[in-house]
């Protein structure tokens, strides 16, 4: 899951400066050359989301519905259950992982699904045993605390009609995103990425991860790719987390396309304290980013803007904290603030001038953000006034997570949100380096260039 | 899904597509007005910026404390002496919102009775006097006070070569090929000039290495083996030595000549180093068949101004004696008053005995000379602190 930082809003007024610069000058700054690149690729999305239209015919073949659970509210749960029951799929399959749980299996048995128990915890053991059980031509996996709408089954197979399509995902809100802060941030999150990166890779066939709250696919695929789900493994360890994300590699390595249906709609929840939201983060920063250095090397071959798109994602984190380096490197040294505003007319004293300065940067940044995440804010210009905190906890919590998360992706002891259910032996490898030199590599390389 | 409910479903797509449309115009709008503001602001950054640091800069003294309500009559107070005597500082100079009359004389600074004469011809006191130091010679502090005391800013223009009298004399001294300066060779020269610069610790502005765009002096880009990007870095280099001693208290000028009469296949965007290291650029222009200050000057402001907003000081001019001079000194002195970044002009007012190639004075002729009188009267000139 997660695809990134690339909501991170960065400063515009230094942007402009630079640029200013290097029109006049030929003066050449990272940052600039790269927030050019990110403006560059906004457009390029922007004219593949206008290509996007969702799946409208019916696809009539059979499906079963697998819900992995380890432990869940009953309510949540007894709630989750009967919105599928209600748009009946030809098989629903609950497999419990991790210890025996009463109160599920009788809410099972009371709701007339299949279920069955495995004391293996893990999600991908579950995913195998549901996949075997199935025999529907589609396989839908589903959270065990993904809430469904009126259509989403309907919707989501739709796009099945068309026989080189392997893989579906949904369009997936937030519950109630005003509870509070963090779920908002999370709200604006996924809807940024449902209106624009996953449109825009739907469209060429390569949405990089179907996110794993609802994905469907095709059964043949699951059942080719089970062996390797279970045990491939890269850097040297397997790695247990980040199931959707290898199940969409190994569909999209099978020659199928993988798409995004955005009239199927599910609710997730997120987590609303924080320490738990940075724990999800720093699973999801993790397992991204591995799987973006597994698939590389097939990305660069096969899909060449999904590469473009995932090395970018690697790569934010290192510029921007190499920019930030040299900004307070100048600040540091005599300078006071980065010589680049030093274009502008302020006034001259100390607090007054900083004031100023730092308001336009905001200001500016946010004006910015509001056009590139238009799709969102236009429906939601509340969210505006949460832009300032939206960016503190991207810059201030998600860029250190990322770039924490790169360097120890390699490791594989417990981790994430779901410490009851993880399985897979504790291992290491000398290949456990690799993240390590690679992130250093451009940390230097990125410092270097601003200090 | 009925054909009434899908309308309804049509009609509302329409309308959000019509609310994001209107959402995006409006933005992108506000951005673009952002992005022409700070366009705008940093192209008027020179003007803005004299005229708002001037209203903090309060008595000669730094760094500037309690400024609070000083107004630009505080800082023309500045004029006369303080009681403290504290030393003037850069930024109070570049704060003056006045203009500068220099002039370049035989025997300036350093002969009293000299600046007496000239200050009696032009009828106003000079605040600037510029005056040149090859690399053969040392700092010289008595110079510099010598200026302050007669109310004059120092204006060094400081030559890196052992200069000479003809073009081959002057031309062909491999010694001082921009290479020898970045390598480092004069360093030692460099690194005690700016030491004794510190040392005097009043505001000095030094025009470094000038006209680099003509091919009469041995630091010019393409003469003596020298490139465009060796310019810059030797510019660097000397600037980087003045830095890492301290010696904060110089204003660089970096000072092309009039682009007509210069060597055409050099940009001038190419050999300037960039703002962090120049405090006010410069211009030598000397009429020669021009009767308005824009025939003379345009070209070649409009020519900087592409890359740098700097403050601009006309560092060498004079008119030549021609029927075109009283219509040129009327235009100049009406001209500088209207110009929000041009902070004035250095005259040169070597006579042809002290090796001018003719009498380019103000004072050549009477007609000259009135023309001068009146116009230099009406011009706001900038106290120069005293130290």
């Amino acid at each position: 899951m997660s695809d990134g930082l690339g909501q991170i809003g960065a400063d515009v007024l230094a942007y402009l400066l630079e640029m200013r610069n290097w029109w006049m000058r030929g003066d050449f700054y990272s940052f600039a050359a790269f927030m050019t690149l990110v403006w560059a690729l906004w457009v390029v999305r922007l004219f593949l989301v206008a290509r996007y239209r969702p799946w409208r015919r019916r696809y009539d073949g059979s499906v079963s519905v697998v819900i992995p659970v380890v432990d869940e509210p009953e309510e949540l749960f007894r709630d989750v259950l009967r919105r599928i029951n209600e748009q009946q799929p030809d098989q629903v399959i609950v497999v419990i992982n991790g210890p025996r749980n009463d109160v599920l299996e009788k809410l099972c048995s009371e709701a007339g699904v299949d279920w069955v128990w495995t004391e293996i915890p893990g999600k991908r053991n579950a995913v195998r045993i549901g996949v075997e059980k199935s025999v529907g031509e589609i396989v839908v996996l589903v959270d065990s605390d993904t809430i469904w709408t009126e259509r989403t089954l309907v919707e989501l197979l739709k796009p099945f009609r068309n026989p080189q399509v392997g893989g579906v995902t949904t369009r997936q809100r937030i519950l109630e995103p005003e509870r509070n802060l963090l779920t908002r941030w999370a709200d604006w999150l996924e809807s940024v990425r449902c209106e624009y990166s996953m449109p825009a890779m739907s469209v060429l066939g390569t949405v990089g991860c179907l996110p794993g709250r609802t994905i469907a696919f095709r059964r043949s695929i699951l059942v080719d790719c089970m062996e390797k789900f279970l045990s491939e493994k890269f850097l040297g360890v397997y790695i247990e987390v980040s199931d959707d994300r290898t199940l969409t590699n190994y569909t999209l390595m099978a020659g199928y396309k993988t798409v995004y249906q955005a009239t199927s709609l599910v609710y997730t929840d997120a987590p609303l304290k924080l320490k738990k939201l940075l724990k999800q983060q720093y699973r999801w920063a993790r397992g991204s980013q591995y799987n973006s250095l597994r698939m590389m090397g097939w990305m660069i071959r096969e899909a060449r803007f999904l590469a473009v798109f995932y090395a970018i994602d690697i790569l934010v984190p290192f510029v921007l904290l190499g920019t930030f380096a040299g900004w307070a490197y100048a600040f540091a040294t005599h300078q006071g603030k980065p010589a680049i505003y030093g274009q502008l007319p302020l006034p001259g004293s100390g607090l007054a001038e900083l004031g100023l300065l730092v308001l336009s940067a905001v200001g500016m940044s946010a004006v910015s953000v509001a056009v590139r995440f238009g799709r969102h804010f236009a429906f939601r210009p509340k969210d505006l006034l949460y832009l300032p905190i939206f960016m503190l906890i991207n810059t201030g919590l998600l860029l250190p997570i990322r770039l924490l998360g790169f360097f120890r992706c390699g490791h594989n002891a417990s981790w994430g949100t779901r410490e009851d259910s993880f399985a897979g032996e504790s291992s290491h490898s000398p290949l456990i380096v690799v993240p390590y030199i690679l992130g250093t590599l451009m940390l230097v390389a990125s410092v270097m260039v601003n200090v | 899904m009925s054909s009434s409910s899908r309308a309804v479903s049509r009609r509302g797509k329409k309308r959000s597509t019509v609310r994001l449309r209107l959402w995006m115009t409006v933005n992108v709008v506000v951005l673009a007005t952002f992005v022409s503001w700070v366009y705008w602001a940093a192209n008027s950054q020179g003007q803005a910026g004299r005229t708002a640091a001037a209203a903090h800069a309060v008595g000669p003294g730094a760094p500037v404390v309690g400024a609070v309500g000083a107004s630009s009559s505080a800082a023309a107070t500045a004029a006369s002496p303080s009681p403290t005597h504290t030393t003037p500082t850069v930024a109070q100079i570049e704060a003056e919102p006045g203009k500068y009359f220099g002039v370049t004389a035989d025997d300036l600074p350093g002969s009293p009775a000299a600046f007496s004469a000239v200050a009696k011809t032009a009828g106003v006191s000079p605040n600037m006097v510029e005056y040149y130091v090859n690399w053969t010679q040392d700092f010289s502090t008595e110079d510099v006070y010598d200026a302050y005391s007669e109310g004059a800013l120092p204006v060094i223009t400081w030559e890196p070569f052992a200069g000479g009298t003809t073009g081959h004399t002057i031309l062909d001294q491999p010694d001082y090929a921009l290479s020898t300066i970045i390598a480092g060779n004069h360093d030692a020269y460099i690194t005690q000039y700016a030491e004794a610069v510190k040392a005097a610790k009043v505001p000095i502005a030094i025009r470094f290495m000038h006209e680099m765009n003509g091919n009469w002096y041995p630091w010019s880009p393409g003469v003596n083996g020298n490139t465009d990007a060796q310019y810059i870095e030797a510019w660097k280099h000397v600037w980087n030595i003045f830095h890492q001693v301290g010696a904060d208290n110089v204003i660089w000028i970096w000072a092309p000549n009039v682009l007509r009469g210069a060597q055409n296949d050099i940009h001038l965007a190419d050999v300037y180093p960039g703002d962090k290291y120049v405090g006010w650029v410069g211009m030598t222009a000397y009429e020669d068949y021009e009767s308005t200050a824009t025939a003379l000057f345009g070209p070649t402001i409009t020519d900087i101004r592409k890359f740098t907003q700097k403050d601009l000081l006309i560092t060498e001019t004079g008119g030549q004696p021609n029927s075109n001079k009283v219509a040129w000194i009327n235009s100049l002195l009406t001209w500088l008053p209207q110009q929000s970044n041009v902070i004035g002009f250095i005259w040169n007012e070597y006579s042809e005995q002290a090796g001018a190639r003719m009498e380019w004075g103000y004072d050549a002729d009477a007609d000259s000379l009135a023309a001068f009188h009146a116009g230099i009267k009406a011009i706001k000139l900038a106290p120069i602190p005293t130290p």
